[in-house]
């Protein structure tokens, strides 16, 4: 008798290869993405984007070469559907169906039960060669099963499907994120959970892995948004991005661009790379430090200003008006200015749009307008200094010294949000800025709170506004005995 | 129409594999263990044999074993399938025709199905 033959065997098992979702914060929380074969549950109420999800993952998928099926159990029409999701970027129209192909198992449900829709799923797929295929409407199968033995029956089933077909599978059942998990739902690969909530008066969307087999995950709760491109998804800063910083202040200094205050420090400026808070009452010349510092742009040193308040025209406007011609470096590219909504958007969407244009500007000089934008979200309450930490690192990590603005009601400058969220301890330097009353003039005073791996000047000096903008006065005068006040 | 007998004491895999056979054209029997299979074997004459390894009562080694003993059967092709390190079925080798390591492609499977019961070639 011959000897037996072994079936080959892939380097990589099948179970462990990876189906990229094609949403980038998606893959980032799962590693590399779903995994081949695996069978996954996506649950959340209606409205929460299961199907946008899950037809954003298909088109993705066929682009890539692979071919999808979408099978509803539902009685609706699948060209309803398609009308909605044809409003997406993601959608392609010419894909249909020769690449993903829409199939309702809704009558083969109702005539014979979760078996035919089984054998449906078999032959249909089998024959076009589907290999990640979308079963919307569980719920609805556990509602048609006569037992729960049934349905786990059913589950096992295809699970067993897709390993033998190499086929991964999106299960949708619309319940609510929170409803504990079914028996038959803990038999599954993984499971997703997306909500979607009133934070005040906007919907904040976010997407949990509770469960992934054979991978770690980024745990917790991630936001996620829907728009003309579909589904965006933030993974969680402060776990998503820990990895060590390996750059060190290197004794390099980048100029403040302020007469007199790069000598307030041992460095002679802001240590490169590092991270500046600069705390004070309004008035008290915060945007204006960061407008000199920006104004310093070349094509060597190219800067971003991140800014919550004045619009970009605005800033330009006060900018001239001290002699710093924004308008001619942003015309030169040396110079971008990107305004954001105030209170509109989360915590990490805030961080992931500064992240990347960090990293398109390639900026060496950044100036965050201010800090309020981020403490105005409702969750840095919970998160803010573990946030700050983790986005401070990321700014390091990619070379830009960071200048942001902490409004304090504060007249003295000692900031309360710098104690109440431990900022001092995340900024490498602080700059203080405080107010001072002197008869009929109010002063602006400026003293170096700390600069990290640097001595520095500790004295109060004076800021003075002239034409061409701030200048340290050299002698602090009465500024010192004010200080004492 | 080839009969194949299916050795699987998972239900699931059994119930799907059943499904994916008779897609092909076959006439598919299931048995829940070696022992099972080996008291159908002569009712069913199967002209393939695919069979898990690990299973109650009898083992898919043991029952190749018979099967090879057994004049009227003794040249059916048999696939063995196991999750465990080949070398567990080693032992058994001279008694099957193919190993399919689990879990496997329904791909694969068919290609070393296909190979063993193509009619063989006049030279």
């Amino acid at each position: 008798m011959l000897a037996p033959f072994t079936s080959h065997v892939p380097e990589v098992p099948v179970a462990l290869q990876r189906l990229p979702t094609g949403i980038a914060g998606v893959d980032e929380i799962l590693q590399g993405g779903l995994l081949k074969a695996g069978v996954y549950l996506l649950k959340g109420a209606p409205g929460a984007g299961k199907t946008v999800l899950a037809n954003q993952i298909c088109f993705h998928h066929v682009a890539a070469g692979g071919k999808a099926g979408y099978v509803t159990m539902l009685a609706e029409q699948h060209a309803r559907m398609l009308e909605h999701m044809a409003e997406f970027s993601f959608y392609r129209a010419e894909a249909v169906p020769s690449s993903v192909y829409y199939v309702s198992a809704f009558t083969a449900l109702r005539e014979r039960g979760l078996s035919g829709v089984t054998e449906l799923l078999a032959a249909e797929m089998r024959s076009r060669k589907v290999d990640l295929l979308v079963l919307d409407g569980l719920l609805t199968a556990a509602e048609s099963a006569s037992s729960l033995k049934d349905l786990k029956l059913f589950v096992s089933e295809l699970q067993v499907y897709s390993a033998l077909m190499g086929c991964t599978v999106l299960l949708l059942q619309s319940v609510a994120a929170e409803d504990p998990l079914s028996p038959e739902q803990t038999m599954v690969d993984g499971v997703f959970r997306l909500r979607h909530e009133l934070a005040g008066s906007r919907v904040e969307r976010s997407l949990q892995v509770v469960k992934f087999r054979g991978s770690a995950t980024i745990d917790g709760l991630h936001a996620m948004q829907i728009n003309g491109d579909g589904i965006t998804v933030f993974p969680r800063l402060e776990a998503a991005r820990v990895a060590e910083v390996e750059h060190v202040i290197n004794g390099v200094a980048i100029s403040t661009g302020v007469p007199g205050f790069d000598s307030l420090n041992q460095a002679g400026g802001y240590p490169a790379a590092s991270v500046t808070a600069l705390s004070g009452p309004s008035g008290s010349g915060k945007t204006l430090l960061g407008l000199h510092f920006v104004g310093q742009a070349t094509s060597h040193e190219p800067a971003l200003l991140f800014g919550f308040y004045e619009s970009p025209a605005v800033l330009v406007k006060i900018a001239a008006s001290f002699a710093l011609d924004l308008e001619a470096l942003c015309k030169q590219k040396t110079l971008k200015i990107i305004w954001q909504p105030y209170g509109l958007l989360g915590l990490d969407d805030l961080a992931y749009r500064l992240l990347s244009a960090v990293e398109k500007t390639r900026c060496k000089r950044l100036f965050i307008d201010g800090l309020g934008g981020f403490l105005s979200v409702r969750a840095f309450e919970e998160r803010g200094t573990p946030f700050l930490a983790a986005l401070s690192n990321e700014l390091r990590r990619l070379g830009t010294t960071t200048l942001f603005a902490v409004e304090s009601d504060d007249p003295t400058g000692f900031a309360v949000p710098l104690a109440a969220h431990g900022i001092t301890a995340m900024a490498d330097n602080v700059v203080r800025l405080r107010l001072q009353d002197q008869k009929e003039l109010t002063r602006r005073l400026v003293s170096m709170g700390k600069v990290r791996g640097s001595r520095l000047d500790l004295s109060m000096r004076e800021l003075t506004l002239s034409d061409t903008g701030l200048l340290v006065v050299p002698d602090v005068g009465g500024a010192a005995d004010l200080s004492q006040r | 129409m080839a009969k194949v007998l299916v050795v699987e004491d998972e239900h699931s895999h059994a119930e799907v594999l059943t499904m994916l056979f008779i897609l092909e054209g076959f006439e598919v029997t299931v048995a829940a263990n070696g022992k099972d299979a080996l008291d159908q074997l002569n009712r069913v004459r199967p002209d393939l044999i695919v069979s898990d390894y690990m299973m109650p009562l009898m083992n898919g080694g043991e029952m190749a074993k018979m099967v090879r003993a057994a004049p009227l059967h003794a040249t059916v092709p048999i696939v063995m399938t196991s999750a465990t390190d080949p070398q567990q079925v080693e032992q058994y080798s001279e008694h099957y025709d193919a190993f399919v390591r689990k879990p496997y492609l329904w791909d694969d499977l068919f290609a070393i199905i296909k190979r063993l019961l193509a009619p063989p070639l006049d030279v």
